[in-house]
C-alpha cells in the first residue's frame, strides 16, 4: 500500500482514531499492519511471514552468543541473496539488461537488516529482548516503516512498543508536528518527485546525444530519488508520531553537506550508521596488520562498507561500482583534509555535489555499459546550448527550475531549525489540523500520469 | 475517559472544517498558480474538460475552453470562439480565399501539442507561403464514433462557408460499434420496422437531463474554472480500487524497472500475422457488408455525410487510416488490395472521394516501418497520438493530397517536400 494513497490515509486514519479512543491497541495496530502489507499480495505476504517465524525462533531457540548471529545473518542475508541477488549470481539478467528480479518481494532489503540488526543488539547486550512473539511481530511490522524504513533499532522502537502492550501509550500532543511532516513527505513525493519522474525517465530512455540533456537528467534524478524517498520517510515519521511512536531521522538536506562524508551522514542516515556499526566499525576495528598499516585497513574498510552499500541498493555491477565511487571519494575526501587545507565551503559544496550528480548515473542506468556512454556524453561538453524546438522549454527556464530546486532544499533546510517547532506549538489546534489534513487529503487526489512507485520499494 | 461539553466538541469540530476549506482554497489556488506558470510544464495540473453536455451532440466543445492538456504529453489547449481547437476564425470567409475544414477525432484535434504545431496549422502554414491563399480550419472533436464528424460539420463546419472538407477516420472506428451506440452521442438505431434511424438515448443520461437547469449549470461552471473541483469530479469518476490506489506498489514496479523502457515487440517477425488478424474483420465489412447490421450504419453514415456534402455544395475527401500495412512478401498484402477495392467502391458510389491516409504517411516517412515513431511522446513513443514528428509528416501527407487533388500540376513539389518530412 503505497503512502500516497486514498486507502493509506483511511487506514492512518482509522489507526490513529482507535489508538486514541479504542481498546487494545497493540492488536489494532498488529491488525493495520497486517492490511498494510497485504496489498503487496500474498507471495510477498507469505515470504514476510516466514522472515518475521524464522527470525523469532532463531530468539527462542539459539542462545544468546555468537551463534545466534551466525544464524541470522544466514536467515536475514540468505533472504536477501536469494531474492535479490540471485540473477546476479548465476548471471541472469531481465529484458533491460538488469540483474533486479522484478518479484523482488517488497521491503525485504529493509526488513531483513532491522531483523539483523535486532539480534545483534540483543546479542550484545545493547537492548533487551521482545518479551512476546506479538512484540516482535510489531516491532518488525510497524506499518509506517515496514517498506522502506527508516531502518529502526531495537532500542528505538521496542520499548515504546512495548509501553502500547503494557497500556502505557500516550498521543503525542502535537498533532500538528505529524501532520505537518506527512504534508511535507506528500509535497515531495506527489508534487515534486512524481512529476520529475517522467522527465528523468525521458531522458534516460532517449539516451541523449547533448550534455546539456545529459547533465539535466542527471541533476533532475538526485533530485527525484532525493525527494522520492526522502518523502517517503517524511511520510514514515510523521505517520509514526501520529500513532504516538518516534522514528529516527532519516534524511537532513544532503544536497546542502560540504564534503562526501557529511552528505553520507544526512542522506539515508539509518542506513548509514546501520553500515557504520554493523560493518564499517568490526571491519576497520579487525586486528588484521599491524599499527603501522591501520590507517591502510581503515580505508580498506571505508571503500568495503560503501560497496556493500552499493550492493544493497541493487543487484548489478552499476550499483557496485556507484559504491565503490561513494567510498573512493570519502577516502580522498579524508586524506585531503588529513594532508591539505580545507577547501572553502562553496567549492566543497560544489565539488560534492557534482561528483554524487555524476555517480548517481551508475544508479539510475540499467547496466554498466549504458552508464558509462550516458557519462561520456555528460563528460563530452558536445551538443552546444540548445535550440528551442517542438514547444519544448527554453533553457533558460529550465535552468531557473534548476536553480529553484536548490533553493526549496535550502527551504526545507530552514524548516528543520527549532523554531519553526516553536511556530507549530503555538499553530497547534483544530483550525491547524483541519487544514493540515485537507491538504494532505488533496494531495493525494493529485491526479497522476504514470503511476510512479516509491524508488526505495524495489530495494 | 472524560469528554468535553458538547458545545466545546461543536465549536472544535467547526474549527477543523474552517481548516478543510482553507486547505481547498489553497489547493486550489496553488493548482491555478501552476498552470499560469512555467511550472505547468513540470508540476502536477488538472487536465481541462473541453466541453458539455450537449442535448444534440451529445458532448460538445465550450467557445473559448483552455486548460493544460496532461495526457500523453503536456500542452497549452486553447479553443476559439467557435470552439474549435484553432485559431481565432471569421465566420465570413474572406474574399478569394480556399476554406478548407478538417474533421476527425482526437487525432486530428491534437491535444496533445501545442496549436502552431498540429499538421493543420503546419500544413496551412507551408501552404500560405508557397502563396495559396487558403485556410485550413480544424473542426476535429475528440471521439471514436465517425457520426460525431458528421453532426460537427453540419453545427460547426457549414457555417464557415467551407470549399472543402477533408474527414479522417480510424479504420478501427467503423468496426467498434460506436455508430450504434446512441449513449454518448448520436447513433443509428434499430427502429421497430427494422429501419435505422438517429438515436438519442444519451439525453436520458443524468448528466443531460440537469444539464440546463441551476445545479446542472453550477457543476459545469464549477468544472470548467476550478481545477480542484475538475480535480475532485474526475476522481471520483474512477473505479473504486484506482481511487483508492490499490494496485498495489509491487504490481506498478514489475511493470517497469525505474522507467525503463520495455523489451522492443519483435515486429518484423509478426507485422505479417498482426495485419492478416487486423484485415479480416475490415474486410468482413467493406466486401462481405458481415455484419449485417453493422455494415447497415457504416452504409448509412456514409449516404448521410455525402448527403450532407452535396446539399452544401461542399467537395469531400475521406481519409481512412490505421488499414494495416503489410510487409511486402506478405500475403496479406493482396488482401489489403481487395480491401481497399472494397471501399473504394462504396465511398465512389457516393461521390466520395477515399484517401488510403496509412499507405500515403508512410511515403512521406520512408515506409511503413518508420510510422510508429510519429506516435507517442518519450518513453511511450511508438504508440499514441502524433509527436511532433507526426504532426510534420501528416502535414506533408495533407498537403500532398491536397495538390494531388486540388491543385495539379504540383508533383514535383511533392517529391521535394517527401523528401524533407521533418521540413
Amino acid at each position: 500500500m503505497a503512502f500516497n494513497s486514498l486507502a493509506y490515509a483511511l487506514l492512518l486514519t482509522v489507526t490513529v482514531a482507535w489508538m486514541a479512543i479504542g481498546p487494545s491497541r497493540a492488536l489494532m495496530l498488529i491488525v493495520a499492519s497486517l492490511i498494510f502489507y497485504a496489498a503487496a499480495g500474498p507471495f510477498d505476504m507469505l515470504v514476510f511471514l516466514g522472515a518475521v517465524t524464522l527470525n523469532w525462533l532463531i530468539q527462542v531457540a539459539i542462545p544468546a552468543d555468537r551463534r545466534r548471529i551466525v544464524a541470522a545473518v544466514v536467515v536475514n542475508i540468505g533472504l536477501i541473496g536469494y531474492f535479490k541477488y540471485r540473477n546476479m549470481l548465476l548471471g541472469e539478467t531481465g529484458p533491460t539488461g538488469s540483474y533486479i528480479d522484478l518479484a523482488l518481494p517488497l521491503g525485504i532489503s529493509f526488513y531483513s537488516f532491522q531483523a539483523l540488526a535486532y539480534h545483534i543488539d540483543i546479542v550484545r547486550g545493547r537492548n533487551r529482548p521482545a518479551r512476546s512473539f506479538r512484540e516482535f511481530f510489531l516491532f518488525k511490522a510497524f506499518f509506517p516503516q515496514l517498506i522502506a524504513g527508516p531502518i529502526v533499532r531495537p532500542n528505538q522502537t521496542l520499548p515504546q512498543i512495548q509501553r502500547i502492550f503494557d497500556d502505557k501509550w500516550r498521543r503525542h500532543r502535537l498533532l500538528v508536528f505529524g501532520l505537518s511532516l506527512v504534508v511535507l513527505g506528500l509535497v515531495k513525493k506527489v508534487v515534486l518527485a512524481d512529476s520529475l519522474a517522467p522527465v528523468v525517465d525521458d531522458i534516460f530512455y532517449v539516451r541523449p546525444d547533448s550534455a546539456y540533456l545529459a547533465w539535466l537528467g542527471a541533476v533532475l534524478f538526485t533530485f527525484q530519488i532525493y525527494f522520492d524517498f526522502s518523502g517517503y520517510s517524511d511520510i514514515a515519521i510523521g505517520s509514526a508520531y501520529l500513532l504516538g511512536i518516534r522514528l529516527p531521522q532519516n534524511f537532513a538536506t544532503p544536497f546542502l553537506a560540504a564534503s562526501i562524508q557529511q552528505l553520507w551522514q544526512r542522506w539515508h542516515i539509518t542506513l548509514t550508521m546501520f553500515l557504520r556499526d554493523y560493518l564499517f566499525l568490526p571491519l576497520a576495528d579487525m586486528r588484521l596488520v599491524t599499527r603501522r598499516y591501520r590507517v591502510m585497513q581503515h580505508f580498506c574498510a571505508i571503500v568495503l562498507t560503501m560497496t556493500f552499500c552499493g550492493l544493497w541498493h541493487g543487484a548489478g555491477w552499476n550499483f557496485v561500482l556507484w559504491g565503490a565511487l561513494q567510498g573512493v571519494a570519502m577516502v580522498f575526501a579524508a586524506l585531503w583534509s588529513r594532508y591539505l587545507p580545507s577547501p572553502p565551503a562553496p567549492v566543497g559544496w560544489a565539488a560534492t555535489i557534482t561528483f554524487f550528480v555524476t555517480t548517481l548515473v551508475f544508479f539510475r542506468s540499467p547496466n554498466l555499459g549504458y552508464a558509462f556512454n550516458y557519462l561520456d556524453t555528460m563528460l563530452s561538453f558536445r551538443g552546444g546550448w540548445p535550440a528551442v524546438v517542438d514547444d519544448a522549454a527554453p533553457p533558460w527556464e529550465v535552468v531557473a527550475g534548476v536553480v529553484g530546486l536548490f533553493a526549496l532544499h535550502w527551504i526545507e533546510f530552514r524548516l528543520q531549525q527549532p523554531g519553526v517547532l516553536l511556530v507549530m506549538r503555538r499553530a497547534e489546534g483544530p483550525v491547524s489540523r483541519g487544514f493540515l489534513s485537507g491538504v494532505a487529503l488533496l494531495l493525494i487526489l493529485i491526479p497522476v500520469t504514470n503511476v510512479n512507485p516509491f524508488i526505495y520499494f524495489r530495494f | 475517559m472524560s469528554f468535553s461539553p458538547l458545545s466545546t466538541r461543536l465549536s472544535r469540530l467547526g474549527r477543523f472544517l474552517f481548516g478543510g476549506i482553507l486547505a481547498l482554497l489553497v489547493v486550489d489556488f496553488g493548482l491555478r498558480l501552476i498552470e499560469v506558470t512555467p511550472l505547468w510544464r513540470i508540476l502536477p495540473v488538472v487536465q481541462p474538460i473541453l466541453g458539455q453536455p450537449d442535448k444534440d451532440f451529445g458532448f460538445e466543445s465550450t467557445p473559448g475552453g483552455r486548460g493544460i492538456w496532461t495526457t500523453e504529453h503536456r500542452a497549452r489547449v486553447q479553443l476559439n470562439s467557435l470552439g474549435l481547437r484553432d485559431v481565432e476564425r471569421e465566420l465570413a470567409k474572406p474574399a478569394g480565399t480556399f476554406r478548407i475544414g478538417l474533421l476527425g477525432d482526437s487525432m486530428v484535434e491534437a491535444a496533445q501539442v501545442g496549436q502552431q504545431a498540429t499538421f493543420a496549422a503546419i500544413a496551412e502554414r507551408r501552404l500560405r507561403a508557397d502563396g495559396y491563399n487558403l485556410e485550413l480550419i480544424n473542426l476535429a472533436i475528440a471521439g471514436p464514433s465517425p457520426i460525431r464528424q458528421l453532426w460537427r460539420l453540419e453545427r460547426r463546419g457549414y457555417p464557415l462557408n467551407l470549399d472543402l472538407v477533408v474527414a479522417n477516420s480510424a479504420a478501427s472506428s467503423f468496426l467498434s460499434g460506436k455508430l450504434l451506440d446512441d449513449s454518448e452521442n448520436p447513433a443509428y438505431v434499430r427502429m421497430g420496422n427494422g429501419e435505422l434511424a438517429v438515436g438519442y438515448g444519451f439525453r436520458e443520461r443524468f448528466s443531460q437531463r440537469h444539464a440546463d437547469d441551476l445545479i446542472g449549470r453550477l457543476f459545469i461552471g464549477l468544472y470548467q474554472n476550478s481545477p480542484l473541483f475538475r480535480m475532485l469530479y474526475l476522481r471520483s469518476t474512477e473505479p473504486l480500487s484506482v481511487l483508492l490506489g490499490l494496485p498495489s506498489a509491487q504490481s506498478a514496479s514489475q511493470r517497469s524497472v525505474m522507467g525503463l523502457p520495455p523489451p522492443a515487440p519483435e515486429a518484423a517477425r509478426f507485422a505479417c500475422d498482426q495485419a492478416t488478424a487486423a484485415l479480416e474483420p475490415m474486410i468482413h465489412l467493406w466486401r462481405d457488408h458481415r455484419p449485417e447490421l453493422l455494415w447497415a450504419a457504416t452504409a448509412r453514415f456514409l449516404d448521410d455525410m455525402a448527403q450532407s456534402t452535396r446539399t452544401h455544395g461542399v467537395r469531400l475527401l475521406y481519409a481512412i487510416r490505421d488499414i494495416p500495412l503489410p510487409p511486402p512478401d506478405c500475403p496479406a498484402t493482396s488482401a489489403r488490395a481487395d480491401l481497399l477495392l472494397a471501399m473504394d467502391r462504396e465511398f465512389a458510389s457516393r461521390g466520395i472521394r477515399l484517401i488510403d491516409w496509412s499507405a500515403a504517411v508512410a511515403e512521406v516517412v520512408d515506409g511503413p516501418a518508420e510510422i510508429p515513431r510519429l506516435h507517442g511522446f518519450g518513453i511511450h513513443k511508438g504508440a499514441g497520438h502524433l509527436n511532433y514528428d507526426g504532426h510534420r509528416a501528416w502535414a506533408t501527407t495533407l498537403i500532398g493530397v491536397l495538390r494531388r487533388e486540388l491543385l495539379p500540376g504540383t508533383a514535383s513539389q511533392d517529391s521535394a517536400a517527401a523528401t524533407h518530412p521533418d521540413r
